[in-house]
């Protein structure tokens, strides 16, 4: 049990993951509520990553549910074994129907998909609903009552509660939108891309071969680079690849040829790679090393 | 009364969607941090609880700061480091280098500018007028369109980087904008004047189209292409045969007539997206400019998903925009349409001309099932209107829609026809803002 944002921060911070006082804030009134979070932001700043962590940080059993266009209740919260039914209704030859019926929809014949299991487990759980916006309107309402009361209704069997409340994180790209109803039931945060003291501070931890000042002149090219009118921004996870390939290369000085020849890296769209080379000297001559 | 229950009033006011539980859960944040003061803590509770949409933030910032009287701004709240602005120095733009202000909208810190603009705002809040006037006459008294321009230069003659001038412009200026309008505000409730009346114009999803200024200009651009995509993936009644979705069970009863009665293949169907058949008409006169702006592109992310969906613009003459243009960035595709004349001879509208270009050319090679949406005020300059012509058109199409941007009550003064077109229509709406153009588009597509 968490007692402060601080402690929250802390925690994430021993897990690598360093966050602002906002979204520590955001975060611990989410567990102190009980209330699911919606985390929105660009790709690649770190909403899933933000999951995984804290649930190590608060040793929390993760239990992850990858959206995508077309998924719906039989992919995310349960299916029947519907060969083990045939095969349980040819095994029974002559003990008659209603008996047969009675067992099929039992729970031994339910496949439990990970919104049910996050239900029903009995440890701890941080159920991370990934990528909602990439699914369909009909399975954001079907959720609607998982968010507001931690529970779900299977035909079959009536209404399944929860039996330790699980901790729900949402992420979206913003791809699409939502509806009111499922907002509500949320409380939200917006991870936007970091500072650069923060950036510096999560490049230093996580790119422990390359030095201070390759790091740092980095950061500060990629925060300018931010600033262009681009398709797409590089993400903090770009960023540490990019720096990750300096050190690889054994770079130590940023050039106009070095960030053209590594523009893909941060880079992922022709236009982009384009409009930043044509740039890089203005970019790269700010750098102070 | 609480004041987070006024505060939410307020905010219902200018539109957000404030439920009860959301109050509920500010209320409870709030006293599990023993009811902190309105402050950078207050702020960040009050936001996650009741705020659910990015767009929202600005417009939640400026009422904040008003209701709880703190002049909190987004840059103090999220501990922000900035790369340090290099601009470059004695040179200056032309003569005299940069102004104060021009230096602080690139910087983003206005505090060495804070008395002029305090002055400026003070010399204006008096003035006659709505709050748009008023706060382009306080940025006129600062110089501030002078200061953009002379960035400009700065930036063309390399004296300021891309990623600075970009960044000015783009987020720094806006910030100074919404300042100046925050002070007013506060001026104007210091007056006794109504919260609702002082604050109503901050509602950009039902302010007209014409009257958005660059920053809500871009946060209309946004929503305008998440509707696009929520209804490029809207799925239809029927359904098809899919390897997954929802297990279908006549067909698998069927299939397992070949295997002696024994179910061994399951069979699943889901829904998929409907494929209209669409065709817009717009309108691109000076009157609609910016409306038609937005409806091409909701069409054009309409356009990615559908091969069947067509644009057509026209001023006194029809023209069709081609896939890769309309694809394209919009301000871009406009321009284009614009500045190469593509469907404007005299410059005035003339809707008779057009249908009876659209009959003869267009019209034979639609199908029946063919949706035409019509964008245009309808403001025909006294030209034919060609109603025979046009009862044929919508005779031989599925159905056909026409949004105006114009408001209901001017409809049939002057020379606005559209009392005249609209028996033939299956629906006419008036559509001058975001709020109207969602409500709208889900309805009709």
């Amino acid at each position: 049990m968490i007692n402060s944002p601080e402690q929250l921060k802390q925690l994430l911070n021993n897990q690598n993951y360093l966050v602002d006082d906002f979204i520590s804030t955001t975060v611990y009134l989410a567990c102190a509520l009980e209330k699911p979070l919606l985390i929105e932001g660009p790709a690649g700043v770190g909403k899933t990553q933000l999951a995984i962590c804290l649930a190590r940080a608060l040793d929390k059993e993760l239990i992850r549910l990858q959206c995508y266009e077309g998924i719906d209740a039989s992919k995310a919260l349960y299916d029947w074994d519907y060969p083990r039914q045939l095969l349980r209704i040819q095994a029974g030859n002559g003990e008659g129907w209603k008996r047969a019926s009675e067992e099929i929809f039992g729970r031994e014949f339910l496949l439990q998909r990970p919104l049910l299991r996050s239900l029903l487990s009995s440890k701890p759980a941080l159920l991370l609903i990934d990528e909602l916006d990439k699914s369909g309107e009909e399975f954001e309402s079907f959720l609607l009552e998982l968010l507001a009361d931690f529970q779900v209704t299977i035909p079959e069997l009536g209404t399944v509660e929860a039996k330790v409340k699980p901790l729900v994180l949402l992420t979206s790209n913003g791809s699409r939108d939502f509806s009111d109803a499922l907002r509500r039931r949320c409380l939200h945060l917006y991870i936007n891309y970091p500072d650069l003291a923060r950036e510096q501070d999560i490049l230093t931890r996580l790119c422990t071969e390359s030095d201070d000042a390759v790091v740092r002149e980095s950061v500060e090219l990629i925060q300018r680079i931010r600033k262009l009118p681009l398709h797409k921004l590089p993400s903090i996870s770009e960023s540490i690849d990019f720096v990750n390939a300096l050190a690889k290369l054994k770079i130590t000085r940023i050039t106009p040829e070095s960030l053209t020849g590594l523009a893909g890296i941060i880079l992922k769209y022709p236009q982009d790679i384009k409009s930043v080379s044509e740039k890089a000297v203005a970019l790269t001559g700010f750098v102070k090393v | 009364m609480n004041p987070l229950l006024q505060f939410a009033k307020l905010l219902r006011d200018v539109g957000f969607c404030v439920s009860l539980s959301e109050i509920m859960d500010a209320i409870r944040a709030l006293k599990l941090f023993n009811n902190p003061e309105p402050g950078t803590l207050h702020y960040r509770i009050v936001q996650a609880c009741l705020v659910k949409r990015i767009e929202d933030h600005a417009v939640f910032n400026t009422l904040y700061n008003i209701f709880f009287d703190s002049n909190l701004v987004f840059a103090d709240l999220v501990d922000k480091t900035e790369v340090p602005v290099k601009i470059s120095a004695g040179g200056g733009v032309q003569s005299g280098g940069l102004s104060t202000l021009a230096k602080a909208i690139v910087s983003g810190d206005f505090a060495p500018c804070s008395i002029d603009i305090n002055s400026a705002v003070a010399g204006v809040c008096d003035k006659p007028g709505d709050i748009h006037e008023q706060v382009r006459q306080a940025l006129i008294s600062l110089d501030y369109f002078g200061a953009l321009n002379t960035l400009r230069l700065a930036n063309l003659s390399g004296l300021i980087e891309e990623c600075e001038y970009q960044n000015a412009v783009n987020l720094n200026s806006n910030e100074l904008v919404r300042f100046i309008e925050q002070q007013l505000i506060k001026h104007r409730i210091a007056l006794d004047l109504d919260w609702e009346e002082a604050t109503a114009h901050l509602n950009w999803r039902t302010k007209n189209f014409q009257l958005l200024n660059q920053a809500e200009m871009a946060l209309v651009k946004k929503c305008v292409q998440k509707i696009g995509k929520r209804l490029a993936v809207r799925t239809g009644i029927k359904q098809k045969p899919s390897s997954c979705g929802e297990l279908n069970f006549s067909r698998t009863i069927s299939s397992a007539i070949a295997t002696g009665g024994y179910c061994i293949n399951l069979r699943y169907s889901r829904k998929f997206p409907d494929k209209p058949e669409l065709v817009l008409l717009c309108d691109v006169s000076n009157s609609v400019y910016q409306f038609t702006g937005f409806m091409l592109q909701l069409i054009a992310a309409f356009r990615q998903r559908f091969e069947k969906v067509q644009a057509y613009v026209f001023v006194d003459t029809l023209w069709h925009i081609p896939n890769n243009l309309l694809l394209q960035e919009l301000g871009q595709t406009l321009v284009d349409i614009r500045e190469n004349n593509r469907c404007s001879v005299s410059g005035l509208s003339d809707f008779g001309k057009v249908f009876n270009e659209f009959h003869k050319e267009v019209l034979p090679n639609l199908s029946a099932k063919t949706v035409l949406l019509i964008l245009g005020d309808g403001k025909n300059n006294w030209r034919p209107l060609e109603l025979p012509v046009f009862k044929e058109i919508t005779r031989k199409m599925n159905k056909v829609f026409w949004l105006n941007p114009l408001p209901q009550e001017h409809w049939g003064q002057e020379d606005c026809q559209i009392e005249k077109y609209k028996p033939y229509c299956t629906d006419v709406f008036e559509c001058s803002n975001l709020a109207q153009l969602e409500k709208v588009a889900l309805s009709i597509l």
